[in-house]
């Protein structure tokens, strides 16, 4: 899982640092950003952010996270605040950033370690920003007094150096292992039994024997053994390396503050270089390096050539023609001409042919089709950081989670999803347990998670057990960003709007997660390039519900094949309760001469597909039918159609827009389906059907 | 372009103009549909499909000249039958043209397809306005094919697309 969420991520960084490139580019050949550049590279920076949060690289988070803040500025101010002769200079800082984040990614790519040198180019962009919001040009003793702390920080992320014990290892456990404080005591015991002097070296956290809280330190920034002379450090490394649950690890050396600041202009310009640089600065280096890549390192180093992108078109032309050789196949093996010959050779390699074709068909729709697990997985790392962060206690619920989608929406929803959740994580739940119990609630928050299909929709709900909305803060947020009207009455749906509207947002705070009320705008902008729909419904004290409605371009389901008169329908499986044989006598009239029918101790009436759709042929009785006992949401009702066919997976396929124009949609009409014999079948939405019967 | 060369011999002989190459010509494909002749620019056409590789799905709660869809190699496309549409009774053979307009495929059922014969767009004449054909609508024009007893409307594909409400 966590080698699936880095190819994720580097995938997504290298489409994201792509596609900014070549904006910047063509933004400096007219030499200046349209208002849609700024948004754009603030969006871009914004993802950039919170995925490297996740993934927990905080240099890159950093930079990110300055940058975005540069462009806020700009996007307050408009590109007008920079002036023309900055604006090179600007132009500078963003290709610097950029080449900065593309020499981060191919070491993650290639499997090295971080820099944790982003000073210059924090001084950088912060001298900028300070130049564009027209401070007094204090750069040099700002960056300098900047640096340093920082510089501080980077060291401390870099495994908590000590002056004393110079050389160190850090070392990573694998991920949920548990009990992280006591593995490291024992590993800590271990190395000292091989050093054989306690006084040689030391640990950090120290009281990771008695302290159960150093576990999270321990998971979070590793457990850091220092030791007074590279060669004990040496030792130590054997029994690190032979340790039970290490996931990682990594060597690192105290250097004095000077010596950071010294080395610090050079690094971020020339990442390279720098590298070039390393064995002379830090002997120890390269002997570890290479004991550091005999492992996890070389499966790394795949990692490129795993993912690769391919046009949506070429599939849908691969899907076409295998599905017609599917149907040549049949056409061949069960030609007229063969009838009444004996032929063993033939039937043999007909019969290995239909099975390679359906193998070959299984691919090819699979192509296309990806489950959302590995999306949701990535909200858990979510939750589980922010509950940290924010220390709210919530539990992630995920229903549906193997539902297959088509790979278009799943890329669009991972970064709705994302902002989502974290909405929920920072607004939703209430900032203490105490609040939770006094509503009434369970003090653990939860948020939910859930994927499925109707038969032409594929609806992505996240709902949270928090606070809910309240109307007359969002109200008046709303009115203070110019959004509202004072003095207008408006509805609560209205009022839910607002949240969904670009720079609104209900928290004053920037915080490191939820940003400035970008990420609703951005929901709202990826669902609907996908066609889909966001809404949001919410009562107070109650959480919030936001939906995600995506329309089906092509998708897997199983399917029910039933028939009527000549026409073949599908109906989902997943709406489908069962499947029962009835006779005359069972069914119960009402005074309208509507029908109904009991089943489990309960009435629901009975929709014939013959009589609902008009058509000419098909059975009346209801004896010589069968009923599909269907339920959607809380609608549930009986469905009589001919016969059953089958259960078979189908690829739903959509209605052509001449056809889908007369609202045939309205009537359960919602796609349709190629049999395998090349027939189509049409898909029915057993939610439609219910509503247009009880209409009609 | 080689319109000399692709011309019908019909043509040829009766618009024998040095300065055809000059004028804007289109190839059209002819169709008879209750006795009445229609022509459409061959560059919607995709393909012509005979009644036996015409396998239509009904679909419900669609007007009655609406007579499903068929799967085209994997592509669900829409057939319209063009008698009903211009209100003809149709006869029981027919041929299928499926015509594609920038990626979207309609088939229309007609009774039979005749020739392609190139049209050259300055004699093709307005409609008449009391004309009260049901296909007006689609009509955009009217051509009188050589030998002169044969009378071509010219159909409007983007019409017949997007015309039916």
């Amino acid at each position: 899982m966590a080698n699936d969420m880095m190819e994720a991520y580097l995938y997504e960084m290298n489409t994201l640092l792509e596609s900014l490139d070549e904006m910047v580019l063509g933004a400096e050949d007219r030499k200046t950003f349209s208002q849609e550049d700024v948004n754009e590279i603030f969006r871009i920076m914004h993802t950039i952010k919170g995925s490297s949060a996740m993934m927990e690289f905080d240099n890159l988070m950093t930079v990110a996270h300055r940058i975005e803040d540069m462009f806020f500025i700009i996007r307050d101010k408009g590109m007008d605040a920079v002036a023309e002769e900055l604006r090179p200079e600007l132009f500078d800082l963003i290709f610097q950033a950029i080449d900065f984040f593309k020499a981060e990614v191919e070491k993650l790519e290639n499997g090295e370690t971080l820099t944790d040198d982003i000073d210059s180019i924090l001084a950088n962009i912060k001298s900028f920003s300070n130049k564009i919001q027209g401070k007094a040009e204090e750069e040099e003793p700002a960056a300098e007094a900047k640096a340093e702390p920082e510089a501080q920080a980077a060291g401390e992320a870099g495994g908590h150096a000590s002056s004393k014990f110079p050389f160190g290892i850090r070392v990573f456990f694998d991920e949920g292992a548990g009990m992280e404080n006591l593995r490291a005591f024992m590993l800590a015991s271990a190395v000292r039994d091989s050093v054989e002097s306690e006084s040689d070296f030391d640990y950090y956290p120290a009281d990771v024997d008695t302290n159960s809280d150093t576990a999270a330190v321990v998971v979070d920034e590793g457990f850091s053994l220092r030791f007074l002379t590279d060669e004990l450090r040496q030792k130590a490394l054997a029994v690190v390396k032979d340790a039970g649950s290490v996931g990682n690890y990594n060597l690192f050396e105290y250097e004095a503050p000077e010596a950071q600041e010294a080395k610090a202009p050079p690094k971020p310009a020339e990442p390279q270089a720098a590298q070039a640089a390393a064995p002379q600065s830090a002997p120890a280096a390269p002997a570890a390096a290479p004991q550091q890549g005999g492992g996890s390192n070389n499966a790394n180093k795949n990692q490129k050539e795993s993912l690769i992108s391919v046009n949506l078109s070429k599939l849908d032309e691969l899907n076409a023609v295998v599905g017609e050789i599917v149907i040549t196949e049949s056409m061949v093996t069960a030609s007229p001409d063969l009838e009444g010959l004996k032929l063993d050779n033939f039937t043999s390699a007909a019969r290995q042919l239909r099975s390679l074709t359906d193998q070959l068909q299984d691919v090819s729709m699979s192509l296309r089709m990806v489950s959302v697990s590995a999306t949701f997985q990535k909200m858990r790392r979510i939750v589980r950081d922010m509950s940290k962060k924010l220390q709210k206690e919530v539990n992630l619920v995920l229903e549906g989670e193997e539902t297959e989608i088509d790979k278009t929406i799943v890329d669009s929803i991972g970064d709705p999803l994302m902002h989502i959740v974290r909405n929920s994580m920072d607004h939703g739940i209430e900032e203490n347990a105490q609040d939770r119990v006094a509503a009434g609630k369970d003090p653990v928050g939860r948020i939910t998670l859930s994927a499925r299909h109707t038969g032409s929709e594929v609806i992505i709900e996240v709902i949270d057990d928090g606070q809910g909305a309240d109307d007359e803060a969002i109200l008046n947020k709303a009115i203070r960003q110019g959004l509202a009207a004072p003095g207008m009455d408006y509805s609560h749906k209205d009022i839910l709007n607002f949240l969904l509207m670009p720079g609104f947002s209900t928290n004053t705070e920037v915080t490191e997660y939820s940003g400035r009320g970008v990420g609703m705008d951005v929901v709202k902008s990826n669902v609907e390039s996908v066609g889909g729909t966001v809404t949001i419904s919410s009562e107070k004290g109650h959480g919030m519900t936001t939906t995600l409605k995506i329309p089906l371009t092509m998708a897997i389901m199983d399917g029910m094949e039933v028939s009527v008169g000549d026409s073949v329908f599908t109906v989902p499986i997943n709406n489908i309760r069962s499947i029962v044989k009835v006779e005359d006598g069972d069914v119960i009239h009402d005074a309208t001469k509507g029908e109904m029918l009991r089943v489990m101790d309960n009435f629901y009436s009975v929709v014939r597909a013959k009589e609902f759709y008009q058509m000419e042929n098909g059975s009346d009785e209801i004896g010589e039918g069968i009923i599909l006992w269907v339920e959607s949401g809380d609608n549930s009702f009986c469905l009589f159609v001919d016969k059953l066919i089958g259960e078979q997976q189908v690829v739903v396929k959509p209605l052509p827009d001449y056809v889908n124009n007369f609202g045939i949609r309205n009537y359960g009409v919602t796609g349709c389906t190629i049999l395998g014999n090349g027939d189509i079948s049409i898909i029915l939405d057993v939610a439609s059907i219910y509503a247009a019967s009880q209409a009609g | 372009m080689d319109t000399m060369t692709e011309m019908t011999a019909d043509t040829a002989v009766l618009a024998p103009d040095e300065e055809l190459a000059e004028v804007e010509v289109n190839k059209y494909l002819i169709f008879l549909s209750g006795g009445i002749y229609y022509g459409v620019d061959t560059k919607y056409v995709k393909e012509m499909l005979t009644q036996w590789e015409t396998s239509i799905t009904w679909l419900p709660m669609l007007p009655p000249d609406i007579r499903g869809v068929m799967n085209l190699r994997g592509g669900i496309v829409p057939i319209v039958d063009f008698r009903l549409m211009t209100n003809c009774v149709p006869e029981d053979k027919f041929c299928t043209v499926i015509l594609d307009m920038e990626g979207t495929q309609i088939g229309i059922m007609v009774d039979e397809v005749d020739q392609t014969v190139d049209i050259e767009k300055s004699h093709i004449l307005p409609v008449p306005h009391q004309s009260d054909m049901a296909a007006q609508k689609m009509v955009t024009g009217m051509y009188s094919l050589p030998g002169g007893k044969k009378t071509l409307m010219v159909l409007d594909c983007t019409q017949l697309l997007y015309g039916h409400q």
